[in-house]
């Protein structure tokens, strides 16, 4: 379904509004198929191509009926999921992860059976090294467009020259308050770590995944997030281990417990600080002043991908700038992709959460490769579990 | 005394009373209900995923459930036989791989398996003629089979041999006597006496097979088991469809049971 | 029985190969690559690489506490599983009519086959913010937290392996005679005097092997925790499962599963040899 902009009987602008509409469940499926053409435009695909409904062999090609997909929790619009399946007759199943080290530990014992899956910018070096993904042929992804990705956050895609992955979304870490629990209205990681051992004693949740945690508790005393360092990382893990009984839970998934209200902080990644504030508007993300990461994540194949076909369909679809932008209106983070961005709502580009401050975005840094396989870090984060 | 029973089996029942109310949950989230629906159960019936998963968790099962009660009877018959060191070397065996840990022979298997094929595909591969691919071993259904295989074995062992311990041994010998062959005597004479221990054996395993999750989380690669799946899906955020599937398998096994109960019933009562 | 002649060695010989088999390639060999492994080094990008060193044993005490959490909670949550199954089981064996008794038993049994994950999860909920702390708070209890507790992860296992505990105790209080019990208490013994006189001694078959069963798969325990003890209550289990899964670390999690195997052989080898000593048939305790 390659939309351009032409064949819309509605600017691109109007149709993401009337698609907000239609997610916020203020209008029907019907109205908004109506409204945006779309039923019309299905109706004469459907009678052009008869096959194209019919799930196997279609416009798509044959693309077998299975995909396997691993991404990171609340990261996608089950809408574009779902429509991919119905046009290409091909079901996805999701695979959450909560770390890129789990990621990489899965794809290190082989046999994953993965086709796509999504890594953060400092693993690609990696997996390429340890030839765990594939290079991509770009003619098979045609709504890919290089020149329109911000190469700040494209750039760690090509390695030796050689273009591994696509860009997904970009974004920041930082953390999410809930202020109604938690009055203070904390600025840094050395406030989180303070508020955590004292006022949220008991419901601050860091998440399974060395980077971001053992990063939150490098800034809080003053070091780099990416810090490698043996001493600076003994005393990261003595703030670690001292938190811990403070701590509700040690986990990536961190919504579940933040809307029951269990817990009242959590490390968070912007775009999930979005999807809570717009169901609870007490919760509040903060980009720390201490520092954090900026981070892009990517569409990569494994090497061993058992369904390749469905794996090039499926990335090349979900580079389409509407897709993209629907995929956004959802989980909150950025496209970095420039079409996708002219598509989303003005209000974004004021939206605080999406665009801070450029103080605060100078303080933070891109996660850094060695971090992935430092062996310091690994059996830090190993030993704060289970302290 | 009964006010305890009928409390813990509200303990027992509760949970599951609230699996199988959160199936026919109209809403999303597995947190709050929304009105009645039966919508999880035709996405779970109408998902390829979960109909491939339960029938590669049938497979193992059922292999496993076949493997261990042959194998186990054959060597429990055996055992007896056995005296001295070969005697004390196979029940240390049966012993230890009871004993160890699902998550240990998970590991180790992942671990020996993934030495021996790193060994193994690059001699496969440079034997091979040019050309054609050569096969890569990799983990699989027969990897799961056999680690689960190694602890359900061993249980049948154990199971026969306790009831071959408390058979009539009489009339083993009765039967030698009157110059029947070994193996008529097997057939009429012993089978009959510990085939209730072999149906209990097979029933365990495959009960054991079908529930594991840790062992096949290690070894079963690219297979997805009906708990692998249902770990995944409860990681990425639970939908009434895992409680939808877990109703469903509920709902099998009591059929099965009655079913079965009913069977025998009919077949005692003739 | 006429075991020696030179057929039957052959017979035996072929009846024990295949199990043979099985315990050389699936439980002696990884055994040994285990083993092996523990003396080695972690790879610069994780994983396994080779060498001597006792490195990965002397690392051991950074895992002490998830030794302790197993070995404490294992331990307590045997003992309250049994606590808990030997009245139901009694119940049923002794004091129910023959007409329920058979439904009763099922029922006991029923939960077991819904997927352990599935009924875990019930209790994710049941114990979290918008479960039972919610019904307390409107009887004005404030401030409860059970999730992610280590009496969360009891309730959990006591749950989870309850009914491995009532079906042996059930077993060997049917096979008790009530004959003994009538005479007891003819002779006038008061009913705590008969329990512990006649019925404990002779269910303690039952009771060694519902203990031994729930206690094998406690220490290896690794979904309950994970559930319901999000990240503070971990066990062995969890942190073998990170070692492989997390910090990619072959070698270490080598010298942990050595170390795991090494405790249970030890304990289960004292706990039988109690068992045994206190007059209870091999083969029935072992099952």
């Amino acid at each position: 379904m390659s939309k351009s902009n032409d064949d819309k009987p509605i600017t691109a602008k109007k149709f993401m509004k009337e698609f907000h509409r239609y997610q916020n469940g203020s209008i029907t499926r019907r109205h908004f198929l109506g409204v945006t053409g779309l039923g019309a435009a299905m109706a004469v695909m459907g009678t052009a191509v008869p096959s194209l409904w019919s799930g196997k062999a279609n416009a798509f090609g044959d693309l077998g009926d299975r995909l396997v997909f691993s991404t990171w929790p609340n990261y996608q619009n089950q809408v574009n999921l779902d429509e991919f399946s119905e046009m290409t007759g091909v079901n996805i199943q999701l695979n959450a992860f909560g770390s890129n080290e789990e990621m990489l530990a899965k794809l290190q014992a082989g046999g994953t059976g993965w086709d796509v899956f999504v890594p953060t910018n400092y693993t690609i070096s990696n997996y390429v090294e340890l030839d765990l993904i594939q290079e991509l042929d770009l003619s098979r992804i045609p709504n890919y467009d290089a020149a329109a990705n911000n190469p700040k956050f494209a750039d760690p895609a090509t390695v030796n020259g050689k273009v591994y992955c696509v860009p997904k979304n970009w974004g920041t870490t930082g953390f999410i308050v809930n202020s109604k629990k938690i009055k203070s209205s904390p600025k840094s990681w050395k406030d989180f770590f303070d508020v955590t051992m004292a006022a949220g004693s008991g419901h601050t949740i860091l998440h399974d995944y060395q980077l971001t945690t053992i990063g939150g508790a490098l800034c809080a005393l003053g070091y780099s997030f990416n810090s490698i360092d043996a001493k600076e990382l003994a005393e990261a893990e003595a703030l670690l281990i001292k938190s811990k009984p403070h701590l509700f839970a040690i986990t990536s998934d961190y919504q579940p417990g933040m809307r029951s209200t269990d817990a009242w902080m959590s490390i968070c990644w912007n775009g999930d600080g979005t999807q809570l504030k717009n169901d609870m508007p007490e919760m509040e993300y903060v980009i720390a002043t201490d520092g954090g990461e900026i981070w892009s994540d990517f569409y990569a194949i494994p090497k061993d991908a058992p369904h390749l076909e469905a794996a090039y369909a499926f990335i090349n679809f979900m580079q389409d700038p509407y897709v993209q932008a629907r995929d956004a209106a959802v989980h909150g983070y950025a496209p970095t992709d420039a079409r996708a961005i002219a598509l989303q709502p003005d209000s974004l580009g004021s939206d605080p959460i999406l665009h801070p401050a450029a103080e605060l975005m100078n303080g933070l840094e891109f996660g850094a490769a060695q971090t992935l396989t430092d062996p310091i870090r690994a059996e830090v984060m190993a030993r704060f579990k289970s302290a | 005394m009964r006010i305890y029973a009928i409390a813990v089996f509200l303990f027992l029942y509760v949970p599951i009373g609230i699996i199988v109310l959160f199936s026919f949950n109209a809403g999303r989230h597995a947190s709050e209900l929304k009105g009645f629906s039966i919508q999880w159960y035709d996405k779970a019936l109408s998902n390829p995923f979960v109909g491939d998963a339960f029938v590669t968790s049938l497979i193992v099962a059922f292999s496993v459930a076949i493997l261990s009660s042959l194998m186990g009877t054959a060597a429990a018959l055996a055992l007896q036989r056995l005296k001295g060191t070969p005697k004390m070397l196979f029940d240390g065996l049966i012993y230890v791989s009871v004993m160890i840990p699902g998550i240990v022979i998970g590991i180790a298997t992942l671990v020996a398996l993934v030495t021996v094929f790193d060994f193994l595909n690059p001699l496969l591969a440079s034997a091979w003629p040019e050309g054609s691919k050569p096969p890569k071993l990799h983990m699989g259904y027969a990897s799961v089979i056999a680690a689960h295989t190694l602890f359900t074995m061993s249980l049948v062992i154990i199971l026969v041999r306790a009831r071959i311990a408390g058979m009539d041994r009489a009339l083993i010998e009765a039967s030698m006597d009157l110059y029947a062959t070994p193996w008529r005597t097997f057939y009429q004479v012993t089978l009959p006496q510990i085939y209730p221990a072999i149906l209990a054996g097979f029933l365990l395993s495959f009960t054991f097979s079908f529930d594991d999750f840790i062992i096949s989380f290690f070894v079963a690669g690219a297979n997805t088991t009906l708990p692998i799946y249902i770990f995944a899906s409860i990681r990425r955020g639970i939908t009434p469809e895992v409680n939808a599937i877990g109703t469903m398998v509920l709902v099998a096994s009591l059929v099965l049971l009655l079913t079965a109960q009913f069977l025998l019933r009919k077949r005692t009562q003739r | 029985m006429r075991a020696d002649s030179k057929p039957n060695r052959w017979l035996t010989a072929a009846l024990l190969a295949p199990t043979s088999l099985w315990f050389l390639f699936m439980l002696i060999f990884p055994l040994i690559v285990i083993l092996i492994f523990s003396f080695g080094e972690r790879a610069a990008v994780g994983g396994y690489a080779g060498g001597f060193t006792l490195e990965q044993y002397a690392n051991l005490p950074s895992r002490l506490k998830a030794f302790q959490n197993t070995m404490i909670i294992a331990p307590a949550g045997t003992l309250i599983s049994l606590l808990v199954a030997y009245p139901l089981a009694y119940y049923l064996a002794l004091r129910v009519d023959r007409r329920y008794k058979l439904l009763l038993l099922v029922l006991v049994i029923v939960p077991f086959w819904t997927s352990l994950l599935v009924r875990t999860y019930a209790w994710i909920f049941i114990l979290g913010g918008r479960g039972i702390p919610t019904l307390l708070e409107l009887i004005g209890i404030e401030g409860v937290r059970l999730i992610n507790t280590p009496g969360a992860v009891l309730i959990g296992i006591v749950y989870g392996y309850l009914p491995l505990m009532v079906f042996p105790i059930f077993v060997s209080l049917e096979k008790l005679d009530k004959t003994l019990l009538e005479a007891s208490s003819d002779l006038g013994g008061s009913p705590f005097k008969t329990f512990r006189q006649i019925t404990l001694p002779l269910s303690m078959p039952g009771i060694a092997t519902g203990c031994m069963l729930v206690f094998i798969l406690l220490m290896g325990e690794f979904l309950i925790p994970a559930f319901l003890g999000g990240g503070k209550v971990y066990f062995i289990g969890n942190a073998l499962v990170d070692l492989f899964l997390q910090s990619r670390n072959w070698p270490f999690g080598a010298a942990v599963s050595v170390t795991l195997v090494a405790i249970m052989l030890i304990t289960v080898s004292l706990y039988m040899r109690m068992t045994m000593r206190s007059k209870t048939g091999r083969d029935e305790s072992l099952m």
